[in-house]
């Protein structure tokens, strides 16, 4: 039977139960959104004692499916102000699912300053222990200490000075596997800051001695089709480009269709985007000693990361994404792979997202605080965020609070978070997804670009993006999404792996109904707390400045977006 | 023989990569990112390079951002 555990930060206990019977074939995004309706006011402060904090198992987690082992955090978004799901890899999942833990809830805040970690022996024993030395350290050297006292095979999930802080971008940061370097992060909307208001420092989990085997309903079943779910994804992969390169690979697409944005999504196409490119990237790696094909989790065959090593060979960063890229930038004019690289690292140290953050130096450059691809200067903002000044806590605060202290006309976010590295008016499905996710812009939450008709034109651009955003809503359940468009053309195969495990019908249209259903939850929440129809807008500048690359806006109409979900 | 992502086919002494692809009934576009041996190669000079025996294309086609 799996379990919940619930931490009381209030009195500094921990509970350990079975998981509610509601909860007990759920998982992931899906799980979130059910315990966030049932549990949390959507009106609560997002910092306060009756926001809770949630991290999850997805729905396959504990078997040998690819992929299974992608954790989930939530809560309510100290960025957005919303529901917040926000997944990553790394060993956590497989650590915590070894354990048959499907979700924590960490919950109240506590009586006095201080900082604490929750940590899960190989036996089982679970015990909040003081973290008051580890104050004031930023994710890579927290690992490293947690590592020399625990050894290297225990996962992590931490905050740095970000988290503790309690700046609005705030990301988690979560140990890789094999490699163990804080790089995979639940990064969007802020719940690093969640995690430093209940003094939680980090959470560790050791291998369990005896790893807990879930309860199938046709054991034999499930094996046969996930075994055949396997090779399917493993074969899509072998000729992809996030397996063969990484995702920096989809800057080869968007910067020749106006999609990559550049200088603050001014619009412009970059005359020099390969200077940021696959083969540069490829060839940094291959001189270096970096390495690609690395998976973050077990069993992922998609293995679609990255060691990213600096001119002398030594470690620089891991997880080097496309957004990453693209945002710290052509959309920051900024053309050096190592210096991306170094903030990148930054990031993921001081634990905050790179997407709000390299979103706020741009409109930084953009207002004129310092000069367009400045690279030096940008770097002097990124201090700051770490040393605390001023300034440093506003960029920490991501785009917005920048643009606001600044004056900027040109703000690139939704609900309060920034986009992602995807231009609106040249993905206007992408657009769509943008403006009515409850997540905010997201570009994980229905990517569109390629899947409607014409990514500039407005033919079927709301209607692929209802798709894509049920379609991730169930997937972010139950694994990586980056499985997904190896598995797009047998998706009735997941009802029937979902039966295997749970029982229950193995019709696709359970699967359907979860997505549906997690995101009518997350959008009641979101009108709880207060959010209308007009936080489902993007930015006017997309709708009023054409993309010089195109000559397109972003020329959806309001009704549009507004009768998106009603199925 | 040149593997071309999951076929394989002959070799001909002077073939380009292009007349490789070409010859493997593959098709590239925008979207299409074309490796050779673990290298990336850029599409203006496909018909210029002229290909080794036993080499290996892939043709990696983008369908998801990153």
């Amino acid at each position: 039977m799996w379990k919940k555990l619930t931490v009381d930060m209030n009195n500094l206990s921990v509970k350990k139960e079975d998981v509610e019977e509601e909860y007990r074939d759920l998982g992931g995004r899906g799980l979130i959104a059910q315990y966030m309706i049932n549990n949390v006011d959507p009106k609560c402060d997002p910092l306060g004692k009756e926001n809770q904090l949630l991290i999850c198992n997805t729905i396959f987690a504990g078997t040998n499916l690819t992929t299974a082992h992608r954790i989930s955090v939530g809560g309510k978004s100290p960025l957005t102000g919303g529901i917040k799901e926000s997944n990553s890899g790394g060993y956590l999942g497989y650590q915590l699912a070894g354990h048959g833990i499907k979700m924590i809830a960490v919950k109240d805040i506590p009586q006095k300053e201080g900082l604490w970690l929750l940590h899960i022996d190989s036996k089982g024993e679970i015990k909040l222990k003081d973290a008051s030395d580890y104050k004031g350290l930023n994710n890579y050297e927290f690992v490293e200490k947690i590592f020399e006292k625990y050894g290297q095979d225990a996962a992590t999930m931490s905050i740095g000075v970000g988290g503790e802080r309690n700046y609005k971008s705030a990301s988690i940061q979560l140990s890789e596997y094999k490699g163990g370097h804080p790089s995979r992060a639940a990064a969007r909307g802020g719940l690093g800051s969640l995690m430093g208001s209940k003094g939680l420092k980090g959470i560790i989990i050791e291998k369990a001695e005896n790893r807990f085997k879930p309860d199938y309903a046709d054991e034999e079943k499930f094996k046969e089709l996930s075994i055949k779910f396997n090779k399917m994804v493993a074969s899509g992969a072998k000729n992809h480009p996030f397996h063969n390169i990484g995702t920096l690979s989809t800057i080869e697409s968007t910067g020749e269709n106006g999609i990559l944005p550049v200088e603050n999504f001014s619009g412009k196409l970059s005359k020099d985007y390969k200077k940021v490119g696959a083969k540069q990237f490829m060839e940094n790696l291959a001189s270096r000693g970096g390495s690609n094909k690395i998976a973050c989790q077990p069993g992922c065959v998609v293995q679609c990361s990255n060691c990213y090593n600096d001119k002398d060979n030594n470690y620089l960063t891991s997880g080097f994404e496309y957004e990453t890229i693209a945002l710290f930038g052509p959309n920051c004019k900024i053309y050096d792979l190592d210096v991306i690289a170094q903030m990148d690292r930054i990031c993921d140290d001081i634990g905050v997202d790179t997407i709000d953050i390299a979103n706020g130096i741009a409109v930084s450059m953009d207002a004129g605080k310092i000069e367009w691809g400045d690279s030096e200067a940008a770097l002097g903002l990124m201090k700051e965020m770490k040393d605390g000044t001023d300034f440093g806590k506003i960029l920490g605060n991501g785009c917005e609070a920048v643009g606001k202290h600044l004056g900027a006309k040109r703000i690139p976010v939704v609900k309060h978070q920034a986009l992602a590295a995807y231009d609106p008016r040249n993905t206007k499905g992408t657009g769509i997804t943008y403006s009515t996710s409850p997540m905010g812009a997201d570009h994980t939450a229905g990517l569109t670009m390629g899947r409607a008709f014409d990514d500039r034109g407005r033919a079927a651009q709301a209607y692929v993006s209802n798709k894509l955003q049920v379609a991730i809503a169930f997937y972010d359940s139950m694994m990586c999404l980056f499985t997904f468009s190896h598995a797009a053309n047998n998706l009735p195969l997941l009802g029937e792996l979902w039966a295997a495990l749970y029982g229950g019908s193995s019709d696709f249209s359970r699967v359907a109904q979860l997505g549906v259903k997690t995101i009518l939850t997350e959008r009641a929440f979101n009108k709880g707390a207060g959010m209308t129809l007009d936080d489902d807008k993007l930015p006017e500048f997309f709708c009023t400045e054409k993309s010089a690359a195109t000559g397109s806006k972003f020329d959806i109409d309001d009704y549009e977006l507004e009768v998106i979900f009603d199925f | 023989m040149i593997k071309i992502n999951e076929i394989s086919i002959k070799f001909k002494e002077g073939m380009t990569i292009l007349d490789a692809i070409i010859e493997g009934k593959k098709s590239i576009n925008q979207n299409t990112i074309i490796m050779v041996n673990n290298s990336i190669v850029e599409k203006d000079v496909l018909d210029k390079l002229q290909i080794d025996d036993n080499s290996e294309i892939k043709i990696l086609r983008i369908t998801d951002g990153g």
